[in-house]
């Protein structure tokens, strides 16, 4: 039965996947499907069986029309595709790796950044500053001159990588040569990656222990007792830097080879459509779309009113989880 | 014995299979069988110009699809029904093959 299969899927290998076609093989492989299980009552071996199925198949040709494929393939070959060369695959990987970095550590800047009120408050109150409200000032100020720098880098990687986003968007053809220069390349990566993968996400889970220690042993560091946040952050950002650098490089190659991922066409790889996250929900979309910004409102208006940095990152952590059930409960991939 | 050509055939495998449609809905691999049966195995539909007229007279309101499970083996299959259109279209063919037949019969050697 898997040969049949296999041959019906060989027979529409070169056709676009409408829902016609899928309809047309579906059809086919029970009509093949029910012929196949009579002979093999009525005592024909499994070669025999197969033969006979295969060799009374026919020609898929005459579907053609049937399908309104005749038309679809005059469109697709009119379509432009784009051919990659090994070239650009290899640009395109380079340019990535040196923005992985830039790109990392801009996101690491935004999370180490809060780290500058926590210090402030925390320097206020065990040094008993008469006159707090500079301290918390100047606490602030840091904050968004680290975020500042942070939304730099990023923004700035993110203009040098979208030169390349026609790998995404636009139908594009790559040779199976280069794909084989790809897969070699992401084989040879593998390990760091999977090393910078783990790593970061250790120092994830441990980012709260210093905050754990710091509490028990307040006595023998009062100073850090308040400002332990400081590392919970620390771990944090380095942890992030590690997850999204090495997931920047490594989606590098996800995208190339996603080029090549579905349909082959003679010894060329085309580009098949990328699944995407999408509320189906209308009001859903519409908060989510604005979620990110109201939170980071939320954040700022609550640490200004109350002055309580060392308390108010939780939103972070909170708005995190949330995003995430939002996901899963509305969430559909296409 | 010669084989029949598909390219002489091809006309009527419309009407072979709304002759068996008339009867009571039927499905692909059945329909198939009953050509075959009925033509005393000189004739062999292939699964690509069964679906193919399936889709035809589909399209053209001859008969109407419609899901169903197998009283046999309960098994989910597309069921095809003959339509009023698609009566009438099965006699036209008729009254055709009838001319057709007449004219091509002058000229066969006896």
């Amino acid at each position: 039965m898997e040969t049949i299969k296999t041959y019906l899927e060989n027979m529409f290998m070169s056709y676009p996947n409408t829902s016609a076609v899928q309809k047309a093989k579906m059809e086919l492989l029970q009509m093949m499907e029910d012929k196949y299980m009579e002979l093999k009552a009525e005592g024909k071996t499994e070669n025999e069986a197969v033969g006979i199925v295969i060799s009374e198949f026919g020609n898929i040709n005459e579907l053609a029309d049937d399908l309104g494929i005749g038309n679809i393939v005059m469109e697709e070959t009119n379509e432009q595709v784009r051919k990659v060369t090994l070239e650009e695959v290899k640009g395109f990987l380079n340019s990535r790796m040196k923005l992985s970095c830039v790109m990392a550590l801009g996101i690491a800047f935004c999370i180490i950044s809060v780290c500058a009120p926590i210090f402030a408050d925390a320097y206020a109150d065990f040094y008993r500053v008469r006159d707090d409200d500079i301290a918390d000032g100047l606490g602030v100020a840091f904050m968004f001159l680290i975020i500042a720098i942070g939304v730099g880098c990023i923004v700035y990687a993110g203009i040098f990588m979208n030169k390349w986003n026609y790998l995404k968007e636009e139908r594009c053809q790559i040779d199976l040569g280069t794909v084989d220069y790809i897969k070699q390349a992401r084989e040879d990566a593998r390990i760091a990656h999977v090393l910078r993968m783990t790593i970061g996400i250790i120092l994830c889970v441990l980012s709260c222990v210093p905050v754990i220690l710091f509490d028990a042993l307040g006595r023998l560091f009062p100073f850090w007792e308040n400002a332990s946040p400081i590392f919970l952050f620390l771990f944090v950002a380095i942890g992030v830097f590690m997850i999204v650098y090495t997931s920047v490089r490594w989606g590098g190659y996800s995208i190339l080879l996603n080029i090549s991922a579905d349909e082959v066409t003679g010894n060329q790889y085309v580009y098949a459509k990328k699944e995407q996250m999408v509320y189906e929900n209308k009001t859903v979309a519409n908060i989510m779309s604005v979620y990110w910004p109201t939170v980071t409102c939320i954040y700022l208006c609550w640490s200004f009113l109350t002055f309580s940095w060392h308390i108010t990152w939780i939103i972070w952590v909170i708005a995190g989880i949330i995003e995430m059930m939002v996901k899963t409960i509305f969430g559909k991939q296409y | 014995m010669s084989v029949i050509s598909s390219d002489v055939i091809r006309g009527y495998n419309d009407t072979m299979i709304l002759y068996i449609l008339l009867k009571e809905p039927s499905y692909g691999y059945e329909i198939s069988k009953l050509i075959k049966s009925m033509s005393q195995e000189k004739y062999i539909i292939k699964e690509t110009t069964l679906y193919s007229a399936f889709t035809r007279m589909e399209k053209n309101g001859y008969i109407e699809s419609f899901p169903d499970e197998d009283k046999g083996n309960g098994k989910k299959r597309t069921y095809y029904k003959i339509t009023e259109a698609g009566r009438k279209y099965y006699f036209d063919k008729c009254e055709e093959w009838k001319l057709t037949q007449e004219v091509v019969e002058k000229f066969i050697q006896k």
